[in-house]
C-alpha cells in the first residue's frame, strides 16, 4: 500500500517534471506513517498536487506540498523530492528534515517559511518538492 | 627549515567554524582584539581572518571562517571554510551556533566531532533564544555529545571568559554517533588502510564512504593504488546495500539521534512570539507593506547621504573650510617656494594639495562617512535579506535570484568588496552576471553620494532621468547576460534573520574601520590621478588627448572639452571621476543636460582600478577583459543616446 502510494507520488512528480526518477526521503519514525511495509496508509490520507486547494484545505490530513499550503499555514514535513544533487543535503542543514514543523510565512512577492527559529525564503520550485502533511491554522 | 617556519607549526591554532550568521566574527574580535566586519546578514565574512592571541599563557592562532551549513560545501565562501578545516592542522575547533536553532547546530556539531579533533560547542545569543522561551539544559547536552559546551552572549561579552580559560584544555569528542552495523564494519575495514593525518581514520573513512572529493583526491596522493583499489572496492560494496545514497544514509541516522538529544535537553515555554521587532521583520518583506518600507529606507538614504552628507557638509567642508581656510593657506605658504613648477605640483591646478587632496577628503570622504553610517545601520538591523525577498520578482528577469540582492547592495557601499562577495552565489552564471553588473551599472558609495549631491543641486527630473538611464541599462544588460552566458542559475534559498536594534559600538567601529580603509585604499588613487594629470598637463598630454577625444566628447556628448579630464581619473576611480563632474558644474561649464549626460557615462564606467583587480582575480583575466571591452563603448553609447535625445526633446531640467 505504502509503496504503491509512492509510487503514484514518483509517477506525478516525473509526469510533471519531466526529470529523471527523483529520489525520496521519507519521515521514518514518526508515529502513525510508518515506512514498514507491513503497515498499511492511515485512513483518509489523501494525496493532493498544486492547484488542488480546495481540497487541500478540508479538515482531514492531507499530503500536499509547501506550495499547497496557504500563508500562515502549519504542516510537518513528510518527505522531500529534491530535483537536484545537493538539494536535500542543503535543506537538511537548515532544518528541513522530515518530521520536523514547517510554518509557511508568506507566498509573495518570495515564499517564506519558518522552521524551529529560522525564517528561510525558498524557490517556489524547491518549496513544491517539499511534502507535508497539513495540520492548518 | 628556519627556526621561524617550525615556531609557526608549532603554535597551535583555533578555528571558528559554524552556521552563517551566528556571531562568529563577534567572537573573533573578542578573542583577538582584532576587528572583522560583523552585520546582521549571512555571508558577511567570506574570506578567512588570522589572528593572535593567548589562552592560559599559551600563543594560539585564531581563524574566522565564512559560515557553512553542513560538511558538503555548495558555495564558494562555504568551500573556503570546510577545505580550511580538512587541510590546516589545528589544535582546537570552536564551533559557534546560535542557541535557538539548536537542530541545526547539531547537524554540524555530529559532523565536526567526527573529526576527532578537539572540539568546544560555544553556544552564542543565548539572550535570544531566553527571550523565546528557549531552554537549554546545557550540561546534560554536553554530555550527551561528549563535546564541552558553553554558552555565550558574544555581543555582551558573556561567556567569553569562560571559553577563553577552556581553550588550551579543549578535549576531544569523548564519543561519537554509531551507524548501522554495515556501515561501522566498512569504517572498520577502510582505517587500516589510511595514511597519519591530523583528522581522526574514523573521520576520513566516513568521508571516504560517503564519496567526498577532497578525501578522494587526499587519499590519491597519499596511498598506492592497489589500496585504493580496495577502498574502492570496500565502498561499492557498502553502496550495493542501500538504495539510497551513503551520505543520505547517514543524514537519516544523524537526523534520528539530534532529534533524540533535543527530546531530552531542550523546553520550550511556548511564548506569543509577536515581538515589535518580528512584526517589524514580517512587514519589511510583506508584499503590500515591504514597498512603501523599502521607499521610506530609500528616501533616508538620499536625505542623510545625497542631500546632507553630500550637500551641507561638502558644502561646508570645500568651500568653507578648504575653500576658504586651508587651500588659500597653502597657496599662499607654498607661494614662497622658489621653484615655480614645485608650487603649481602643489597648489596649481592639478596640484597635489588643491586638487588631489581636497577631492579626496573634501568631497568624497564626507559623502563616503555618511554612506557607511547609513548603511551599517541598514546591515545590522537584518533589512539587506528582506529587501532581497522584496526584489527578487524584478531580480528574475535578470536570470538572477534575490540572493544576488546582497552583493548588489554592497556594491552601492564598494564595488570592489561586492564582487568578493559574489561568491555567495552558487553557481558561476550568477557570480559572472554580478560581476558584470557591479562593474556596469552599481555606483559605489562614494561615487553614488557625489552623483546625488549634484543631481539634488538639479532637479528631482535629472535625479530620475539618470536613476531610469542607469537601472534600464542594469535590467537590459542583465536580461540579455543571463541568456547570453551559459550555465544553471542558482535555488534560492536565503536565510533571514530576525531584525535587531543595531548596536552604537559596532556601528561605530565598523564606520570607522571602513573609513580607515577608504582612506588607505582610495586616497592613494586620488593622489596618484593628480600626479597622472599634472604631468600629463605639463608634457602637453593633456590637450592632446582632449583633442583626440574632442569629436566623442564634444561632438557627440555636447560636454567641455575639460570633460575628458574627468573621464580619464575616471579609469582611476568612479568617484574621482564625478568628482571631476563636480567641480566642472560649479564652474559652470556643464548645462543641466551636460551634467546628467556625464553623470550617466561615469556610472557606468569601470569602478576603479581596485575593483578590476578583483575581477581578474575573481573571474580571471579573459572574463575580466570581456567585460571591460562590453562596459565602456556602452557607457559611451548611453550617453550619447541619452545626450541625443535630451537635446532633440530639449527636455527641461
Amino acid at each position: 500500500m505504502t509503496a504503491s502510494l509512492l509510487n503514484r507520488i514518483v509517477k506525478i512528480l516525473v509526469a510533471r517534471k519531466d526529470k529523471p526518477l527523483p529520489e525520496v526521503l521519507e519521515y521514518r519514525e514518526s508515529a502513525g506513517f510508518n515506512n514498514s511495509q507491513t503497515e498499511s496508509f492511515p485512513e483518509g490520507l489523501k494525496l493532493h498536487q498544486n492547484g488542488n486547494k480546495e481540497s487541500a484545505h478540508k479538515k482531514e490530513p492531507v499530503i500536499c506540498s509547501v506550495l499547497d499550503m496557504r500563508a500562515g499555514e502549519k504542516g510537518r514535513v513528510l518527505f522531500i523530492t529534491p530535483h537536484q544533487n545537493g538539494r536535500l543535503e542543503r535543506l537538511t542543514a537548515l532544518g528541513i528534515v522530515p518530521g520536523n514543523a514547517i510554518y509557511l510565512l508568506q507566498k509573495q512577492p518570495s515564499l517564506v517559511v519558518r522552521v524551529d527559529h529560522t525564517e528561510i525564503a525558498l524557490d517556489r520550485e524547491i518549496a513544491g518538492g517539499i511534502f507535508i502533511r497539513n495540520k492548518g491554522e | 627549515m628556519s627556526e621561524q617556519t617550525r615556531e609557526k607549526t608549532k603554535e597551535k591554532r583555533v578555528i571558528l567554524v559554524g552556521n552563517p550568521n551566528v556571531g562568529k566574527s563577534v567572537i573573533f574580535k573578542q578573542l583577538t582584539g582584532q576587528y572583522v566586519t560583523v552585520s546582521n546578514y549571512p555571508g558577511t565574512t567570506v574570506e578567512v581572518a588570522w589572528g593572535k592571541s593567548r589562552f592560559g599563557g599559551e600563543k594560539f592562532q585564531v581563524i574566522d571562517t565564512p559560515g557553512i551549513n553542513s560538511f558538503s560545501p555548495l558555495s564558494e565562501d562555504e568551500k573556503v571554510a570546510r577545505d580550511l578545516l580538512l587541510k590546516e592542522n589545528h589544535s582546537v575547533i570552536i564551533q559557534v551556533a546560535d542557541a535557538k536553532n539548536l537542530r541545526r547546530t547539531l547537524w554540524l556539531t555530529l559532523q565536526l566531532a567526527e573529526l576527532g579533533l578537539p572540539l568546544i560547542l560555544a553556544l552564542n545569543i543565548m539572550d535570544e533564544a531566553q527571550a523565546q522561551g528557549i531552554e537549554i539544559e546545557v550540561e546534560k547536552l554536553s554530555q550527551l555529545i561528549g563535546v564541552e559546551v558553553i554558552p555565550t552572549i558574544a555581543t555582551q561579552k558573556k561567556g567569553i571568559s569562560t571559553l577563553t580559560e577552556k581553550i588550551p584544555y579543549s578535549q576531544k569528542p569523548s564519543s561519537h554517533l554509531k551507524y548501522d552495523s554495515r556501515i561501522e564494519s566498512a569504517i572498520e575495514q577502510t582505517v587500516p588502510f589510511l595514511p597519519e593525518n591530523h583528522i581522526s581514520p574514523r573521520g576520513m573513512a566516513l568521508l571516504w564512504l560517503v564519496g567526498d572529493e577532497k578525501m578522494g583526491t587526499f587519499l590519491e596522493e597519499q596511498i598506492s593504488p592497489p589500496e585504493l583499489n580496495k577502498l574502492e572496492a570496500i565502498r561499492s560494496q557498502l553502496k550495493e546495500h542501500y538504495l539510497e545514497p551513503i551520505s543520505r544514509v547517514l543524514s537519516q541516522e544523524r537526523m534520528a539521534q539530534i532529534e533524540k538529544i533535543l527530546s531530552q535537553v531542550v523546553s520550550k515555554k511556548e511564548k506569543p512570539e509577536s515581538s515589535n521587532a518580528a512584526r517589524l521583520g514580517r512587514m519589511a518583506m510583506h508584499p503590500v507593506w515591504g514597498v512603501p518600507i523599502l521607499g521610506l529606507v530609500l528616501y533616508i538614504v538620499y536625505q542623510v547621504v545625497g542631500v546632507f552628507g553630500a550637500g551641507t557638509v561638502v558644502d561646508l567642508v570645500e568651500n568653507g573650510l578648504f575653500g576658504k581656510i586651508l587651500n588659500p593657506f597653502f597657496i599662499k605658504l607654498f607661494s614662497y617656494l622658489p621653484i615655480p613648477l614645485v608650487v603649481d605640483f602643489l597648489v596649481g591646478e592639478y596640484g597635489l594639495i588643491t586638487m588631489g587632496v581636497t577631492y579626496a577628503l573634501a568631497i568624497v570622504l564626507p559623502v563616503v562617512g555618511f554612506f557607511f553610517i547609513v548603511f551599517g545601520i541598514l546591515e545590522d538591523t537584518g533589512y539587506l535579506p528582506r529587501l532581497a525577498i522584496i526584489v527578487d520578482k524584478i531580480f528574475r528577469l535578470m536570470g538572477l535570484n534575490g540572493k544576488a540582492v546582497l552583493p548588489m547592495v554592497l556594491g552601492l557601499g564598494c564595488d570592489t568588496m561586492a564582487t568578493l562577495t559574489t561568491r555567495i552565489l552558487e553557481s558561476k552564471k550568477d557570480r559572472i552576471i554580478v560581476t558584470l553588473l557591479l562593474a556596469l551599472a552599481v555606483p559605489c558609495s562614494a561615487q553614488l553620494g557625489v552623483t546625488l549631491g549634484l543631481l539634488a543641486s538639479l532637479s528631482a527630473q535629472a535625479t530620475l532621468i539618470w536613476l531610469g538611464a542607469v537601472l534600464g541599462i542594469l535590467f537590459l544588460v542583465g536580461f540579455l547576460a543571463s541568456r547570453i552566458i551559459p550555465g544553471r542559475k542558482s535555488d534560492f534559498i536565503l536565510e533571514i534573520p530576525p531584525l535587531r536594534v543595531p548596536r552604537l559600538s559596532n556601528i561605530i567601529i565598523k564606520t570607522a574601520a571602513r573609513i580607515e580603509w577608504y582612506l588607505k585604499e582610495a586616497a592613494p588613487i586620488f593622489i596618484f590621478g593628480t600626479v597622472l594629470l599634472f604631468i600629463l598637463d605639463k608634457v602637453g598630454g593633456l590637450s592632446l588627448l582632449e583633442k583626440i577625444a574632442s569629436p566623442l566628447v564634444v561632438g557627440l556628448l555636447n560636454l567641455p572639452q575639460e570633460a575628458t579630464q574627468a573621464f580619464l581619473v575616471g579609469f582611476l576611480r568612479r568617484d574621482y571621476g564625478a568628482a571631476g563632474f563636480f567641480v566642472l558644474s560649479q564652474q559652470g561649464k556643464l548645462d543641466p543636460i551636460g551634467v546628467v549626460v556625464s553623470l550617466v557615462v561615469i556610472t557606468l564606467f569601470i569602478p576603479c582600478i581596485a575593483n578590476l583587480f578583483v575581477m581578474i582575480k575573481e573571474r580571471g583575466v579573459k572574463t575580466a577583459l570581456a567585460m571591460v571591452a562590453v562596459i565602456v563603448p556602452l557607457a559611451f553609447l548611453v550617453g550619447v543616446a541619452l545626450n541625443f535625445v535630451l537635446r532633440y526633446w530639449q527636455v527641461a531640467l
